[in-house]
């Protein structure tokens, strides 16, 4: 009695398949589950524990962002609706295999139109294939790695790794034409991809890289590491490493009088991390930046700035003002508002559409002269400018203007 | 040549940072036969309530001596309201609820005081000297200094005087200490006591390097416990040479072997304790225990 069951369940699920295949050219303008009249729901899965908690503030950002939206009465869209933003945070430690179980629980059970700041390179890797098959859309991924698993659904928002190792690598070209490069860095697609990327920029002049050691965030210390680099005879540091590490190499290349010209990617250079090293020990270093410098205490007169620290007051958020993690939530945050703005139906299609053309587009914490800029099928990077600070001993002081790679990011 | 002698320093120096938490593995399990997985994130917490005394005011020598008393108590608190009521649990279940410890002490301290790197009050002198082109820094032969001295005295505590003696004897067996007359809970809480206190010495002696952090404590661990299995469990000298070892053979053996790249780091450490154990089951200076029949 089992065997028609068993014949008959296929023939049930082609029949749905079919349904689900002629029904849905009729329902492309229908609304996306998550969306509806007067609300919005996006996702944020991203590390609130574990090694990384750090970037947990990332998270906590972009509510930042949307919170006073919310109060004010929410975004207002481009098909005439103004809907609040239902923010849904779930934790994943930075594991890839949790991030993409959290993501099929905020697609599958609570139904959300999209995820947006999901944090880390392996995990957006992990979610790709995910998003891809059901078409959700992973908005403005906090990975500086931007061809992922899932291109026609995912979209970046911090430079790529390869605009930062580009505008290193003009630093070095400008400025030091002979250096002697020690890389240190980290042993992920991040750092592999900044090493390739340093390596093809610099390959027809005289920078060379003379050493390159790898670390892992497991690793206790990386002095070892370092001493290996210094004994290379290189004059010129580059660290592209977290936070740890990086305020480590600080350290080091002070403490073992080694002094050479060291540059720390943006992802370790905050003044918070590298306080710890000492920050006489930090006074030279030279980072690449794309977002505001926030001083709490003296806000001056930029208009983003004091709308962030208003924010931040009112949505009484667990990170510091200065917090660089923090701040690039967000702006992550704005610029969900702005996707949300120019969204012309309530769909998952009209948002990866508006995420995939944006027309320089101003959040309040980029700094002067960089804007968001995409185009559907030529430029998937939102942020393709960065621009190079000095730390001084008290502040990052700013070196010449912004560099635009716009339009020509180096692929990888 | 200068590199090679520049690593073994430097080796040295992460050793001295793994055989620190060693001591404190060390001494809970002479104490009490039981691996504590949460001694690490037990002297974490120390560190940070030491840290946040000095940040609201306090003279540093003066907060490290009231949380070196209070970790004391921390570790008797622990030892009383955890670890006793499943004294007699089989030893599967200790381990679980010390894993349970790392995660809650881990969790804690994220809690309180956030996941970003702090500066740790540093006690020794930041300079170094230059021989030969190699860099030995001030710190580290400090931390090996205080090291060497807090392993003799445990040593000599645990080998010479009575209380190391009854302490001895309640871990090997709590009925037969009962019946000659020793009070094992106490010493069982003493136990657990020092151990707490040695954990924050621990981490006042590598903050400074490591950065305070909720997690800093984490990637040592598993170096700490290869320190103590080479060392020899019962052995507070073996865990500062086992130390000493692990780091030596991950800095040179990482440099100089080729195919080892950031990855497989970990496994020298692993490996040495490995082919160590196949020579010495006990470790270097652990003492086998004989069953008379």
């Amino acid at each position: 009695m089992r065997l028609p069951t068993l014949i008959k369940a296929p023939l049930a699920l082609q029949a749905l398949v079919f349904a689900m295949l002629t029904a849905a050219p009729a329902r492309a303008e229908e609304p996306s589950a998550g969306i509806t009249d007067d609300t919005v729901k996006i996702g944020i899965s991203g590390p609130l524990t574990g090694p990384v908690a750090a970037l947990g503030a990332i998270a906590d950002g972009v509510r930042t962002r949307t919170d006073p939206i919310n109060v004010a009465g929410g975004v207002r869209m481009a098909d005439g609706k103004t809907r609040k933003i239902e923010l849904l945070v779930e934790d994943d430690g930075l594991d890839p295999q949790r991030t993409l179980t959290n993501v099929r629980k905020l697609v599958e059970r609570e139904e959300v139109l999209a995820v947006v700041a999901t944090a880390g390179t392996p995990n957006n890797q992990a979610i790709g294939r995910y998003i891809n098959q059901r078409g959700i859309p992973n908005l403005f991924m906090y990975s500086g790695v931007h061809e992922l698993a899932g291109p026609e659904w995912e979209i970046g928002f911090v430079p790529s790794f390869t605009t930062e190792a580009a505008t290193f690598a003009k630093y070095l070209l400008d400025n030091k034409r002979q250096a002697k490069v020690a890389l240190l860095y980290l042993n992920t697609e991040t750092g592999q991809t900044f090493q390739a990327a340093l390596e093809s920029a610099i390959s027809d002049s005289g920078v060379t890289i003379v050493a390159a050691q790898p670390v892992t965030s497991a690793d206790p210390t990386v002095e070892t590491q370092l001493s290996t680099l210094k004994a290379s005879g290189a004059d010129t540091l580059v660290v592209i490493t977290g936070p740890r590490q990086g305020a480590e190499a600080v350290r080091f290349a002070t403490e073992s009088g080694w002094k050479p010209t060291t540059l720390i990617s943006n992802i370790a250079a905050s003044i918070a991390s590298l306080k710890p090293a000492g920050l006489e020990n930090a006074k030279g270093v030279i980072t690449s930046q794309f977002l505001k410098q926030v001083n709490a205490s003296m806000p001056g007169d930029d208009v983003g700035v004091k709308r962030y620290l208003a924010d931040h007051a009112a949505a009484q958020s667990k990170f510091s003002t200065e917090d660089a993690l923090g701040q690039s939530g967000y702006a992550i945050g704005d610029a969900l508002v702005k996707v949300l703005e120019s969204m012309k139906a309530p769909t998952r299609e009209a948002m990866m559409e508006a995420a995939r053309n944006l027309d320089h587009a101003q959040l309040d914490l980029l700094l002067p002269g960089i804007t968001l800029t995409t185009k559907t099928g030529e430029d998937v990077y939102p942020i393709e400018s960065l621009q190079l600070f000095q730390f001084d001993g008290a502040a990052y002081q700013p070196m010449g203007d912004v560099i635009s790679f716009e339009g020509k990011t180096p692929r990888h | 040549m200068v590199l090679f002698f520049q690593l073994l320093i430097d080796g040295l120096a992460s050793g001295a940072i793994y055989a620190s938490l060693a001591l404190a593995l060390v001494l809970i399990f002479r104490a009490t036969r039981i691996v504590n997985f949460g001694q690490g994130e037990m002297a974490t917490l120390s560190a940070y309530c030491a840290w946040q005394l000095c940040e609201w005011g306090l003279p540093v020598a003066l907060s490290f001596l009231i949380v070196g008393a209070a970790s004391f108590l921390l570790g008797v608190f622990v030892f009383r309201a955890v670890i006793k009521p499943v004294s007699k649990a089989p030893v599967e279940t200790i381990v679980v609820i010390t894993l349970g410890l790392f995660v809650f002490f881990q969790s804690l301290c994220l809690w309180l005081w956030r996941a970003d790197q702090r500066a740790f009050p540093a006690m020794f002198p930041s300079g170094g000297w230059d021989i030969l082109g190699v860099r030995v820094t001030a710190s580290a032969l400090c931390i090996l200094l205080v090291l060497l001295c807090l392993a003799a005295t445990m040593g000599a505590i645990f080998r010479f005087t009575r209380l190391g003696l009854a302490m001895r004897a309640s871990a090997y067996s709590s009925e037969k200490s009962l019946l000659v007359g020793i009070r094992v809970e106490r010493m069982l809480m003493l136990g657990w006591g020092f151990a707490a206190t040695i954990g924050f010495i621990a981490a006042v002696l590598v903050g400074p390097r490591l950065f305070l952090s909720p997690t800093m404590m984490l990637p040592i661990l598993l170096y700490a416990l290869a320190s103590a299995t080479l060392g020899g469990w019962d052995s507070p000298l073996g865990a500062l040479v086992g130390g000493l070892i692990v780091g030596v053979a991950e800095s040179l053996g990482a440099t100089f072997l080729p195919f080892i790249g950031a990855d497989l780091r970990v496994v020298i450490p692993i490996a040495v304790t490995l082919v160590i154990l196949l020579v010495r089951p006990v470790g270097l200076f652990g003492s086998s225990t004989v069953v008379k029949v």
